[in-house]
């Protein structure tokens, strides 16, 4: 049944490249509201399924739907956002600016000739204030630490006050006191705002603590759990064998 | 009135220079940023075949460049996605033939003089029919430019998250390419075949220098790049040296002094 709270919809999705089966009859709902973290080992996928659930890759077979329009016909795009992992590779030299780059996510909302008029600069201002980059609105952004980047992607997204935000591997090369900040920064969005959170990461242990639900992803399967109830160190020992134990860091 | 502006093939070579050096970075700073300045390259030696078979059938050979250039840049797409892995191959393809074909058509016509004018950039044979084409065309560039600016800037940085954001990116890419084509074909007679990719790509080096934001690179390029179009054609004209040569040397000039000024300012 479709209802308007379905965020994502996955229905016996199958995909691989050339021979090998990446996924295989993957069922997948992801509601309003819901922080969910998409956990698994290297390989195992965590960014295709990303990448399906926003059309960036066809599956095989099944369906993926996005705020309840089939993905391929979904066009609403001012409604998602997307931080993609390869944000963290850019060319620290790019000539923009964090208000430059948070304002090109207005596209889809401007008009013909994409005026930045004084009601999209003020957008800019807005989302830049949520994440706390409202000081930094005019230095570049290669200038910026890989924990403030990641705050301007995030004020990117917001610009368009979008219902969803997937993140693939937002924290990989950010240090820990800006993790820490990071996930504060989540919970207002999805918890203040009622931003639906898809994030893919490697990091089990955190994403337990912060989501409301995990994704894990097995051989060619998807295991959903509740995060409360959600046991890290089973989880770990099915993947990587008995001997494997959670480590918590000392920080 | 200076001496250089009496004559009328100097003022048509000026009228025409502008609009080069507008055009060149324009097209340029996207093609830079998104690492393709090969493909200004691999386009100017096709346009060198495609004026060649212009002289040779007597075809306007501005028209004739953007005809041969435009069918490469499709042609590049297609060889793209046949070769996905190895994306230069399509441009190592591409420039091979043309250079090739070149090399066939002008050995067939024994227009070498009139090929050379098109190799190195002309001042004197700026006709009437070249400006108003470089006007008409250049204008066209200027404003597509200008209404896709920010989907190109977006597109330039990430084509993904640009996709996501609601770009159409592939509208956008083949509207480019086409650009790109016309941008080499009215340019070459200027600047010269050889030497257009140069002006497609040093007075974006000189402006990335400044470290500025996106729009002041943008504009210091085209800044820049009419310097070295202004100055390069003086030199040419009191020297009578080709013009391709004294404005790709006064652009590389000017990026020699922005970095030293750079260096000496941050020490």
């Amino acid at each position: 049944m479709k209802t308007l709270s379905e965020v994502v919809k996955l229905e016996k999705v199958t995909f691989g490249y050339d021979e090998i089966t990446l996924l295989k009859d993957v069922d997948l709902n992801i509601h309003k509201g819901q922080f969910w973290g998409i956990v698994g080992p290297n390989g195992s996928a965590k960014s295709t399924l990303l990448k399906l659930m926003l059309g960036l890759l066809k599956p095989h077979s099944g369906s993926c739907s996005l705020l309840g329009t089939p993905v391929k016909q979904f066009r609403q795009w001012d409604r998602i956002g997307y931080i993609p992992q390869n944000v963290r590779e850019f060319n620290m030299g790019f000539p923009a600016t964090v208000q430059e780059m948070v304002s090109a996510n207005l596209i889809s909302q401007m008009g013909t000739f994409k005026w930045m008029t004084s009601k999209y600069r003020k957008k800019v201002r807005e989302s830049l204030q949520i994440v706390g980059m409202q000081d930094y609105a005019t230095r570049r952004i290669g200038q910026l630490s890989g924990g403030q980047q990641q705050r301007v992607f995030i004020a990117r997204t917001l610009v368009n006050s979008p219902k969803v935000i997937f993140m693939d591997e937002p924290l990989v090369g950010v240090d820990v006191e800006s993790q820490e900040k990071f996930y504060d920064l989540m919970e207002k969005l999805n918890q203040q705002m009622g931003i639906t959170l898809v994030m893919v990461s490697h990091d089990i242990g955190v994403v337990s603590e912060r989501t409301s639900h995990i994704a894990c992803m097995g051989k060619e399967k998807l295991f959903v759990h509740d995060a409360k109830t959600f046991k890290p160190e089973e989880y770990l020992e099915s993947v990587y064998g008995e001997k494997t134990r959670l480590v918590h860091h000392a920080h | 009135m200076p001496e250089i502006l009496q004559y009328g093939f100097m003022q048509r070579a000026l009228v025409a220079g502008i609009v080069v050096a507008l055009i060149c970075p324009s097209i340029g700073i996207f093609l830079t940023l998104r690492r393709l300045s090969m493909i200004g390259d691999t386009l100017s030696h096709v346009a060198l075949a495609g004026v060649a078979g212009g002289i040779l059938l007597n075809f306007y050979p501005i028209y004739m460049a953007l005809l041969f250039t435009l069918l490469a840049s499709f042609g590049i797409e297609l060889l793209r996605r046949e070769f996905h892995q190895y994306a230069e191959i399509s441009l190592a393809v591409v420039l091979s033939s043309g250079i090739g074909l070149a090399t066939i058509l002008i050995s067939m016509g024994g227009a070498g003089a009139q090929v050379f004018s098109y190799l190195f950039g002309s001042v004197t044979l700026v006709s009437s029919q070249d400006m108003l084409s470089i006007i008409l065309l250049g204008s066209v560039i200027l404003a597509t430019i200008a209404f896709y600016y920010r989907q190109l800037f977006y597109m330039a940085f990430d084509e993904t998250a640009a996709r996501l954001a609601g770009v159409p990116v592939k509208r956008i890419n083949l509207i480019f390419t086409i650009l790109v084509a016309i941008t080499i074909s009215i340019s070459m007679r200027i600047v010269g075949i050889l030497m257009v990719s140069s002006l497609m790509v040093i007075p974006v080096a000189s402006s990335l220098q400044l470290k500025k934001s996106f729009l002041v690179t943008f504009i210091a390029s085209l800044g820049f790049g009419l310097l070295s179009v202004i100055v390069g054609l003086i030199i040419s004209f009191y020297a009578s040296l080709a013009p391709g040569g004294t404005i790709v040397m006064t652009s590389v000039a000017i990026l020699a002094v922005v970095a030293a000024v750079k260096k000496l300012l941050t020490g």
